[in-house]
């Protein structure tokens, strides 16, 4: 019930409505739960209410996009030198990463900021969700971005790709320059450590969606969670209308600045790492 | 109850092991990014992404632990249930 009434008094939380005992929250897409089509209810758990949002986020988007490149002109007016100024930082930013291959994948990445950073912050707006505060959306960005990855791998290098999985191995010997029982002992070694650090890469590189959706899903789950609490602490009280959460709620826009960031840069690095092999950076570890 | 006590122990000591070490990363790694651009200012730009891409690291290993603490705190008792329990003398 506390709960409750903090969600009422402060839509933003996107709680998850287990911890109430199947209650659902307050946002402005809950008439989605009693829309029936075919006899079948549109939604059912929050997870249908957040991907109703990432929907709308993605239209307008879109929408943005359509609008803002329509009527371009040299002199621009006020959102068209919004537009650039954001395209001129991402990709800046990008060409600090990619090196000249950034053009290629600015779309991609610039998308992938753009979405991730207007999802986050839709959880400040009152009746409005964050959406990645949902493990569902966050695991499905991560699975587009795993499987681009693969696939830009395999059409930059095709099945050369698959020589990635067992990068840091020494060469192999050759068999002219050396005796034979040297060159066999060699082989065999090499054999050996090739099966020791192949299921590595593989491991390593199905680490990489995993971590990428759970690092968002909880900075967003725990920000909203935080901001429920300290909205929950007074709304059953008398001094309900002082604003605690407000400060977290000032943090949680950086907050939502920075897991963007990282979100695309992750991309962009993972990306780095497969297209263009020699200058890849130092920072793609496996965490 | 000993399983409560070790719930609630670990609920309590998980995040807050993961964050003081966590801290202590972060701080590390920020230190060495100031003193790197106070010596090269004109790389400050580049530094700062992989900063950000490393606090980020840092910060999900963090970020594990407290998804952990959530789902194990689902599983804690509330605190009106058990003290009717403990009162009741069983």
């Amino acid at each position: 019930m506390l709960a409750f009434l903090g969600l009422l008094a402060f839509p933003t939380a996107a709680l998850a409505a287990e911890a109430d005992g199947g209650e659902k929250i307050g946002t402005w897409f809950n008439w989605l739960y009693h829309v029936r089509i075919a006899g079948r209810p549109v939604a059912t758990d929050p997870a249908d209410i957040s991907f109703a949002f990432a929907l709308l986020l993605a239209l307008a988007l879109m929408l943005a996009a359509i609008l803002g490149s329509r009527r371009l002109s040299v002199r621009p007016g006020p959102f068209q030198m919004l537009l650039e100024m954001g395209y001129g930082a991402l990709r800046s930013v990008l060409e600090g990463v990619m090196g000249p291959r950034a053009a290629d994948f600015l779309p991609f990445i610039a998308s992938i900021f753009l979405f991730v950073f207007l999802m986050n912050l839709m959880g400040v707006l009152p009746g409005f969700v964050s959406p990645t505060a949902n493990l569902s959306i966050t695991a499905a960005m991560a699975l587009v971005i795993f499987l681009s990855v693969q696939l830009y791998g395999f059409k930059e290098n095709g099945l050369g790709y698959l020589k990635h999985f067992l990068e840091g191995l020494p060469e192999p010997p050759k068999l002219g320059t050396m005796p034979f029982v040297k060159f066999a002992f060699l082989t065999l070694g090499l054999g050996l450590l090739g099966a020791l650090v192949f299921p590595i890469h593989i491991i390593g590189e199905l680490v990489r969606p995993v971590s990428l959706s759970l690092r968002l899903f909880g900075n967003m789950f725990g920000e909203e969670t935080v901001v429920l609490t300290l909205a929950g602490l007074v709304a059953a009280t008398r001094y309900h209308w002082i604003p605690v959460q407000l400060p977290n709620l000032a943090l949680g826009l950086l907050t939502a600045f920075v897991q963007a960031l990282v979100m695309a840069l992750l991309a962009a690095i993972y990306l780095a790492g497969v297209v263009s092999h020699g200058n890849e950076p130092e920072a793609a570890g496996h965490a | 109850m000993l399983y409560l006590f070790g719930l609630a122990l670990g609920v309590g000591f998980g995040v807050s092991v993961a964050a003081f070490a966590c801290g202590l990363a972060q701080g590390r790694a920020v230190s060495a990014a100031l003193e790197g651009a106070a010596r090269q200012p004109e790389a400050a730009g580049r530094m700062f992404t992989f900063l950000i891409l490393g606090l980020a690291f840092i910060e999900s290993l963090t970020i594990y632990a407290l998804i952990l603490g959530f789902m194990l705190s689902t599983r804690l008792p509330a605190s009106a249930d058990v003290l009717k329990v403990i009162s009741s003398g069983r």
